[in-house]
């Protein structure tokens, strides 16, 4: 029964991938159709991910992810020019910072842990409560946050106003001059390549590479497919979230209210939005706030099947899972480990 | 034949003595270029409608890191204070008229803004929003043109970067937390209040003369009275609100608007 689930799933996002190509494929042709002067970006996704949907106003060019990728790295962006986005995001820890809770500027800890930027295109909505639903808007965020860079994209604006080189980049991607509407633009198109669908799990499922997971990933991959352990009812492939706002039971009462400070609804308290689970062996510490150092850890947590919270998912039972299971879902939560991806020279500045 | 040009010729007379009434004046609002008799309807701009704002703590001018008392006995002192007004409308015999550069982000430091053109009028009442209008709030602040108050170009701009909008206002400062009240200001207290349903409407009767160039109204901020209620206390929790954090005291702040803002005599 567990085995018929899983072959099932593989079909079905066989049939997705082929279906996606098509869209992706015009989507690319619509936007070089839409600017004779910029290059067209040529967008390498899965053909078993959904398609990217990209706003009209910015649809990708070449000049746009430079632009974009140039302001990730930009430590001018902070009051003390200490802080760029990659501080919090790093490629080698595929998008996140190792830290339970990110730091600022003088060190100021932050509010949560910070989320991978893995494929952070197809996610409807950002950060761990959802707060934003459009990458052009979060990325202004943290330029003004006491608790990030702590400073205004004006002071940006005078410092880089002697760079000829970013306003010859700001002329190129959008035909304007350095402002904040080219800046919040720019870093969304390049986090729009932050891609990652190339793990071993990938190679398997996808594409049909039998040799490159070990037993005790096939064993572990069993399990997390089952319908009674019901992991890939949230963490759904092939992006490994529904996106969806879940309480898993971490604590009887959150000092983080998750979910509730957008919507003020009670029934949302200690909901966060279901993390992807790609390349999760490299985004240590884990949970919203940090407050697990292993994966082991977190298989423990939902083998327990959480403390109970009146909003606690369903999904979230005990599970009664042996040592070796709780190591065989370690194992294939490990191979889902993008290595091409963190070591991606389009993603390095 | 006589007939028929003694009919044209009526009909012609007929035609031309119907001259329009309207606004005739190129330089009026309603300027009409098919009247010919002016009816005294032209609508005029004033050139500049200047807001006077006067900040104040209590009785006294507002000033920054000046150690002063709330109504629940604490010792604070203010090291910021920015606040978005919106939807400017004035009330006169021609109806009512909203701004069409509706925003302003007031700072006790600042007492003057120009609002822009209001059409010449003899006006009656005037109301604008404490906060932003809930279009303007779900609105991108980098679309906003660098001259807004709103855009993300300016440097003083208040918005959260979250789908809850701009930051309403803001109170940021020190306060004295000791059981004791000894008066030695020593926890930060940081108060950002916004989100659609803490925006308050409010309205002033008074006497506006809009027929010259330059018009000027003038309010008063008591930005003091702001807290009245609050227990600003060594609780962390009552003492910051970034209001989706703590929706409670956000409310409890937003209904001291109506009385810390009023006309200025």
């Amino acid at each position: 029964m567990k085995q018929l689930a899983f072959i099932n799933n593989r079909r079905f996002f066989h049939r997705l991938g082929k279906s996606t190509t098509g869209c992706i494929a015009a989507a690319i042709l619509l936007s070089g159709c839409q600017n004779d002067v910029a290059q067209p970006y040529n967008q390498q996704i899965p053909a078993w991910f959904p398609e990217l949907e990209i706003p009209a106003d910015n649809q990708l060019t070449q000049e746009r992810i430079d632009l974009g990728k140039r302001l990730f790295y930009e430590p001018l962006l902070s009051l003390d020019s200490s802080v760029s986005c990659a501080t919090c995001h790093q490629i080698s820890k595929a998008f996140t910072d190792g830290l339970t809770i990110s730091e600022g500027v003088d060190g100021v800890l932050g509010l949560r842990n910070a989320p991978t930027l893995a494929n952070i295109g197809f996610s409807p909505t950002l950060f761990h409560d959802g707060g934003v639903d459009n990458l052009e808007l979060q990325s202004q965020q943290p330029i003004f946050s006491d608790m990030e860079m702590k400073f205004s994209i004006a002071g940006f604006l005078d410092r880089i106003e002697e760079d000829e080189s970013y306003v010859q980049m700001f002329m190129k991607a959008y035909e304007r001059a350095p402002d904040a509407f080219g800046i919040s633009r720019a870093i969304a198109a390049f986090e729009r390549t932050i891609i990652s669908g190339n793990s071993r799990f990938d190679q398997f499922y996808y594409e049909a590479d039998e040799n490159v997971l070990s037993e005790s990933e096939i064993r572990g991959m069993a399990l997390f497919f089952s319908t009674e352990n019901k992991c890939a009812d949230c963490h759904q492939p092939p992006l490994f979230t529904n996106f969806e706002f879940e309480n898993v039971g971490l604590y009887s009462a959150y000092p983080d209210s998750g979910r509730a400070r957008i919507t003020h609804l009670s029934s949302d308290n200690g909901k966060f939005k279901v993390p992807t689970l790609r390349n999760i062996e490299l985004t240590a510490p884990y949970m919203h706030d940090g407050s697990m150092s292993s994966l082991q850890e977190v298989v423990n947590h939902f083998n327990e099947g959480g403390v109970g919270h009146i909003n606690q998912s369903s999904d979230v039972q005990p599970l009664s899972l042996s040592e070796q299971e709780k190591q065989d879902l370690v194992a294939f939560l490990a191979s889902l480990t993008d290595e091409l991806f963190i070591s991606n020279s389009d993603l390095m500045y | 034949m006589m007939k028929y040009l003694s009919l044209i010729l009526l009909g012609l007379i007929g035609f031309t003595s119907c001259n329009k009434d309207g606004c005739i004046d190129p330089t009026a609002l309603n300027y009409d270029p098919n009247a010919e008799n002016d009816d005294g309807t032209c609508v005029y701009l004033a050139e500049n409608l200047n807001l006077s704002v006067y900040s104040k703590l209590g009785q006294a001018d507002f000033a920054y890191n000046t150690d002063v008392v709330t109504d629940g006995g604490r010792t604070i002192k203010f090291t910021r204070a920015q606040m978005y007004m919106s939807g400017f409308t004035f009330n006169g015999t021609g109806g009512g008229y909203q701004l069409l550069n509706p925003h302003a982000l007031i700072k006790p430091e600042v007492m003057e803004y120009n609002l822009g053109y209001l059409p010449q009028d003899m006006y009656t009442s005037f109301s604008f929003t404490a906060g932003v209008d809930s279009a303007s709030n779900h609105m991108d602040p980098a679309t906003f043109s660098a001259a807004s108050a709103l855009s993300s170009n300016n440097p003083d701009h208040m918005h959260w970067g979250w789908d809850p909008g701009y930051i309403f206002y803001v109170l940021e400062g020190l306060v004295d937390t000791s059981a004791a009240m000894n008066g030695l200001v020593d926890a930060p207290f940081i108060f950002h209040v916004g989100t659609d349903i803490h925006k308050v409407d409010l309205a002033f009767v008074s006497q506006i003369d809009a027929s010259s160039d330059s018009v000027n109204v003038s309010i008063n901020i008591d930005w003091l009275k702001l807290l009245d209620g609050t227990d600003i206390t060594a609780e962390v929790d009552s003492r910051s609100t970034h209001t989706m954090n703590n929706p409670p005291l956000a409310t409890l702040m937003v209904a001291n608007l109506d009385e810390a803002i009023s006309l200025h005599q």
